[in-house]
């Protein structure tokens, strides 16, 4: 992301105009892009000149049959009503009224914004819900060029692997590959599982080879239970030899493969699923490599917080706790070493709900404790969201939690 | 938009039109009124008639008109459809009494469909799925019932015969299912009704209200007629077992009695509980209201059957079982000598299987008994319009093949297969004992472990030989260990036997859950090595995992193997102490001492696998050795006549034919060849080609055996392993979400809601999540002890709500299915916790409307 103006109050209204370079800005632009925030970007609309009609028509649903229309680029600015993001395809739609003069389209004629990458937008904010920590953390991580790191995944088992992109704040599914394998059985001395399974390195290899640019990923971490993993990667560099000799097409990425050799990790999981990914993330030769990553330290801190609930009354008391009722008690008794908190709860369209949730991120800063917004578009995300979405390690157990309803689930 | 769905609704008031649906219909006509209500009409129509017409469907093969309706359409097609009709004439012709009741039954039958069809969406709840899928039984019950009049006269003449050549002996069991048949006389019968309803006053103790009595006769005539099934023709060995079973296990008023004994009292509750049941049937016909009777929370174990039963085959059931005790105090106690001597009896074919292969041989009679069956599968296919087509040509084409499988494996006295996996911590020595047994009882040939021998002592692992024969995969050999699990069998003088060798490495556990759920029993391996037992018992040892998987997959009878006895010089010390520790641990895991054994043994040098040690330090041990201890196991009882229930384990193309080929269990029911199957969850059809059965072929093969089928008129890529074979008439439906009780395990992380995990159950595995932690529960009672717990931690029990994320887990509830209603969590490579299917919440696609 590239930041090109600010402009901010002392209370934090203002707007903001940043410029998405990679997929994954958008990603950022989605967190930041709240209900009733004013959008301002270049877009394109259909215009149909109206006979009847003195105004430009447009924006009641029904385009009439008479008349020319044309597409024309504008530029637009509305009040936000909803956004919608697709990361597999990388996609930001933002729709709502229109909310500034334009000579083409009248006020309050409803349009949908597609925020495209190299495409600058301004976003602004009002008093009623300005600019407030967290979002400006947001827009400072979006863009620290620094902090980027991109790494292949895959994980396996025989005859299901699943090919995954991890960035710093999305894990985007790239192929799922499923083979048949038949079983050994005592009659035909396994020779249709043995070549199954060749079947099923060779369809792997050539999904990582449509998804990985060996040249730009950081790492490529292969899991596995068992010893399917060391057996795709024993495959992989020899048919990647292979295919340099005999210079084939794909001799390209292959060569780059065989050069990144080093950048490989074989990684032991449980199951070839893709949650197996959150354990691939914290094992210990992934968080020594990637340690500075903001995936790996979500799924440590993931990790953490469950070992801990795990140790339940013996420290005199339960330490770890989840919902929101909860945190919010704890964290009015200063008693948060950590707080989890997943980024679906700033997306809330509530402002009282979204300030409630900063207020809280900003109350654990001020105290000393750690405050982690988890990606919810990652594994380990993902699983905060299952419970809640909030979450906190304490200093000392509080007893009275133990008492509160969980009537908030 | 408002107005407008204001006036929709008004015009369409009283009909069950949803508030979404007008707003959807107004809204895609533009707003126009007149269209949207029109299309609101149409729609409902639709839902109307698709509704009765499945309310029909659980109808059609109960109500008595519809049935004969059936066999006349058919009669038209087919030459075989009077037999039908006679067999309906016959049977009215029975009794008084049984004239009336088909009557009655049918309309409470028609009452029941309607009554609860009445109201409801399009989308099935529980108790009518159950009533749908066994709309298949009263096929079977049909054709065993006799109510072929060439067959039923058959019988008649050989119950007579039987009666006069065993007259004299002790009055047994037997007698009283003779009786049956040659009662077929209208004088009789109401005789026959007053004595039930004396009967009844023995029933209920007095401590039962009377709720718990008409609930205690649903389930007992739910188990009855499910038993009736396999026995109702001739066999009544399986079903006295049962009786016998029940005094031990059975209802409260008399668990008192210790099983097999030969007081007097317990028989007499056993034939008092015998007649009641009988007597419920007509009980419920009569007395109860239509609405309380497929009550799904009465804790009857199989709500589904008595449905079907009660309902569904009217006729032949109650017809049955009013002529069964027609003689009611026919039974007397039986003493223990007795019951050997009628089990003894029921191990030759009866008079009655005799005739009946002779009548088979001569055709005619099986192709009328079977005619029966044929008319309703086809009455059945006309609603199903997919199959319609495909069935009854398949049928025409191999009539003769028809077989009647029960009655088959009761007279074919098969020997008895044991099925057993092989569990331990990885490097027990499971692959090279299982090897050793095979070698030793003469399975394997010299020349082959020869070749083994030579080959490993080349890789440098000349200690492997015998585990090769199990392990066949390159990989497997390479590293030593198994990673699949591999089938083997062999047959001793006595038993036919199935091993399930699993891996015992951690990552392989999941292959060796699959391995466990093909099995009826366990040989638990451990290393006796000094420190070897001790890194196998940790907590992250396989032992104890193994150990609580096959418990908790239903696993009752183990027996544990101590290998390696050599490395500890045979010692008696070593021995006691590692069978002390295991002692404590299988007991408090569920498994009950006298179901556990121990030996000493050495997979190795073959010490007290199959010949007895003839070694002198090892002469302290007195015991079987392990093939004997496998010879002495008894098979367990499956329900061979349920509809069926195959899970498969491999899918792989056949070498020669264009067949594909599936291994895998049979968990209920029989398959024969030429019948037609259907596979969940692809809901394709497939037609049986050929069943082998340990590598010998067969014609048909029954619940728990491990079989291997080829099939045809279906693509390979609709099937996979963790598939489920079903009978058409009763598919298996694919749990979405559902309910489970579960114990924890060992667990790293409590679990909380939203915890993702695996759920396994033999080849399936599916990711899914806990969408609700519902109840904590007492360990011992059962009980609730605390509503929505925060967390679970290890030991707890609970009852859970889980969710399938991926595509689809066919799945059935534990009470209509043991096997197929366990499933095991595991998360993250540890299994976290073991459970039983308590209710499925919601079904992912709705496959059964079409």
């Amino acid at each position: 992301m590239k930041l090109i103006s600010k402009q901010l109050d002392k209370e934090g209204a203002g707007s903001i105009r940043l410029q998405p370079e990679e997929p994954v800005d958008l990603w950022h632009a989605y967190n930041l892009i709240q209900a009733g925030n004013i959008l301002k970007a270049s877009t394109f609309r259909r215009i149909t000149k109206d006979k009847d009609r003195d105004l430009p028509g447009g924006g009641n649903g029904t385009p009439s049959t008479s008349g020319s229309s044309q597409r024309v680029q504008l530029t637009l600015a509305i009040t936000v009503q909803k956004t919608d993001f697709d990361p597999t395809a990388g996609a930001l739609h933002v729709s709502g009224p229109v909310a500034e003069e334009s000579p083409h389209v009248r006020l309050g004629a409803y349009h949908t914004l597609d925020l495209a990458l190299h495409r600058a937008f301004t976003l602004s904010k009002l008093s009623n819900a300005p600019w407030d920590s967290v979002a400006l953390q947001t827009v400072a991580s979006a863009c620290d060029a620094a902090s980027r790191a991109e790494v292949g995944a895959v994980v396996l088992q025989p005859g299901l692997a699943n090919i995954c992109l991890v960035t710093e704040h999305m894990t985007l599914l790239r192929q799922r590959v499923e083979v048949a394998i038949p079983r050994k059985r005592a009659a035909d001395s396994a020779v249709a599982h043995d070549k199954a399974i060749t079947r099923f390195y060779s369809a792997v290899a050539a999904a990582m080879q449509r998804h990985f640019d060996y040249g730009v990923l950081k790492a490529v971490i292969i899991a596995s239970p068992g010893f399917s993993g060391e057996q795709l990667l024993k495959y992989l560099l020899e048919t990647a030899a292979k295919d340099v000799d005999t210079g084939s097409s794909t001799a390209g990425s292959n060569k780059m493969l065989i050069k990144s050799k080093n950048n490989f990790m074989l990684v032991h999981c449980a199951s070839g699923h893709v949650h197996a990914l959150n354990e691939v993330l914290r094992a210990p030769e992934v968080l020594a490599r990637l340690a500075d990553t903001k995936f790996a330290r979500e799924s440590a801190t993931l990790e953490k917080f469950f070992s801990v609930l795990s140790e339940g009354d013996e420290g005199g008391g339960v330490k770890a706790w989840y919902g929101p009722k909860h945190v919010a008690a704890a964290v009015d008794r200063g008693a948060v070493k950590t707080l989890l908190i997943s980024d679906r709860l700033f997306r809330s369209d509530d402002v009282k709900t979204r300030k409630h949730y900063v207020a809280m991120v900003e109350q654990v800063r001020s105290q000393g404790g750690e405050a982690l917004v988890f990606s919810s578009l990652h594994e380990s995300g993902k699983q905060l969201d299952q419970f809640t979405g909030i979450a906190a390690i304490l200093n000392f157990p509080i007893p009275e939690l133990e008492e509160m309803s969980d009537d908030d689930e | 938009m408002e107005d407008a769905v204001a006036q929709v609704k008004h015009i369409l008031r009283g009909t069950t039109v949803t508030d979404a649906q007008v707003r959807d219909a107004v809204w895609n006509y533009y707003f126009d009124v007149d269209r949207s209500v029109k299309f609101l009409r149409d729609q409902l129509k639709r839902q109307e008639s698709k509704r009765t017409n499945t309310a029909k469907k659980p109808a059609v093969p109960k109500a008595f008109r519809e049935r004969s309706l059936f066999a006349d359409t058919v009669s038209c097609r087919r030459g075989t459809g009077h037999d039908c009709n006679e067999d309906l004439r016959l049977s009215a012709r029975l009794s008084p009494s049984s004239k009336s009741q088909p009557k009655i039954h049918l309309g409470s039958s028609c009452q029941y469909g309607i009554s609860v069809f009445d109201g409801i969406p399009w989308g099935l709840p529980a108790s009518m799925n159950t009533d749908i899928t066994y709309c298949g039984r009263p096929t079977r019950m049909g054709l065993l019932g006799g109510s072929s009049k060439l067959a039923a006269l058959a019988k008649a003449r050989a119950v007579k015969r039987q009666q006069q050549s065993e007259q004299p002996q002790e009055q047994s069991e037997p007698m009283e299912g003779i009786q049956h048949a040659s009662s077929s006389t209208p004088s009789t019968a109401s005789q026959s009704r007053s004595s039930l309803v004396l009967d009844t006053s023995v029933l209920p103790s007095p401590s039962e209200s009377g709720v718990s009595i008409s609930k205690r006769l649903t389930s007992l005539l739910a188990e009855r007629s499910r038993d009736r099934g396999r026995t109702s023709a001739r066999a009544i060995s399986p079903e006295k077992q049962f009786y016998l079973r029940r005094t031990g296990s059975g209802s409260p008023s008399i668990s008192s009695h210790s099983p097999i004994n030969s007081d007097l009292s317990s028989a007499s509750a056993v034939f008092s509980e015998n007649i009641p049941s009988s007597f419920a049937t007509s009980l419920c016909d009569f007395s109860l209201p239509p609405s309380t009777f497929p009550s799904p929370a009465s804790p009857s174990s199989f709500p589904g059957a008595s449905n079907g039963d009660v309902y569904g085959n009217g006729m032949s059931a109650d017809e049955i079982w009013k002529l069964i005790t027609n003689k009611p105090f026919f039974y007397l106690p039986v003493t223990e000598t007795q019951v050997e001597e009628i089990k003894a009896n029921f191990d030759r074919p009866s008079p009655d299987d005799i005739i009946k292969e002779a009548q088979a041989t001569k055709g005619g009679t099986t192709i009328a008994a079977s005619s029966k069956k044929q008319p309703q599968r086809a009455g059945l296919e006309t609603e199903m319009k997919s199959l319609s087509i495909q069935e009854p040509a398949v049928k025409a084409s191999q009539p003769k093949q028809k077989i009647n499988v029960v009655e088959k494996f009761i007279s074919s006295h098969r020997k008895a297969h044991v099925n057993f996996v092989v569990v331990g911590h990885v490097d027990a020595g499971k692959s090279t004992l299982m090897g050793r047994l095979l070698y030793d009882v003469g399975a394997i040939d010299e020349r082959t472990i020869q070749k083994y021998k030579r080959d490993a002592n080349n890789m440098g692992k000349g200690s492997f030989a015998f585990a090769w024969v199990l392990d066949q995969s390159k990989e497997e050999r390479e590293r030593g260990v198994t990673m699949d699990v591999a089938m083997n069998s062999f047959e001793s003088s006595k038993v036919a036997f199935t091993i399930l060798d699993a891996p015992g490495h951690k990552d392989f556990v999941p292959n060796m859950i699959a391995g466990a759920s093909e099995a009826d029993f366990a040989v638990l391996v451990i290393d006796s090595s000094p420190n070897a037992f001790e890194a196998g018992f940790v907590q992250s040892g396989q032992t104890k995992e193994h150990a609580l998987l096959v418990r908790s997959l239903g696993v009752q009878r183990i027996i544990v193997a101590v290998n390696k006895v050599d490395n500890v010089n045979w010692s008696e010390f070593r021995f006691d102490e590692v069978k002390e520790i295991l002692l404590a641990f299988l007991s408090a895991a569920g498994f009950s001492e006298s179901q556990t054994t121990f030996i000493p043994c050495s997979g190795l040098c073959g010490d007290n696998i199959v010949n007895r040690s003839g070694r002198a330090e090892l002469s302290w041990y007195k015991g079987n050795t392990l093939l004997e201890e496998l010879e002495n196991l008894t098979t367990v009882e499956r329900d061979i006549g349920a509809p069926l229930r195959m899970s498969v384990t491999d899918v792989f193309k056949g070498n020669a034919s264009s067949a594909v080929n599936i291994t895998g269990r049979i968990n209920a029911g029989n398959i024969q060849v030429g019948e037609t199957v259907l596979a969940i969850p692809s809901n394709e059809t497939a037609t049986i080609k050929s069943i082998t059965i340990a590598d010998q072929p067969n014609d048909w093969a029954v619940a728990g055996d491990n079989v291997q089928v080829a099939l045809s008129n279906i693509d390979i890529v609709h099937l996979r392993a963790g598939d489920i074979l079903c009978a058409i008439s009763s598919p298996v439906k694919c749990a979405q979400t559902f309910s489970a009780r579960v114990i924890v395990f060992q667990l790293r992380i409590p679990l909380i809601k939203g915890s993702n995990i695996l759920i396994y159950r033999g080849r399936t595995t599916e990711a899914a999540r806990i969408l609700r932690l519902t109840a904590l529960l007492d360990k011992s009672t059962g009980k609730v002890t605390k509503h929505k717990p925060r967390h679970l931690v290890s030991g707890q029990s609970a009852i859970v709500e889980l969710e399938v994320m991926g595509s689809s887990f066919p799945m059935e509830t534990f009470k209509a299915s043991k096997d197929l209603g366990r499933v095991v969590l595991r998360q993250e490579g540890i299994t976290v916790a073991a459970g039983i299917v308590e209710e499925i919440l919601s079904v992912k696609n709705e496959t059964m409307n079409e």
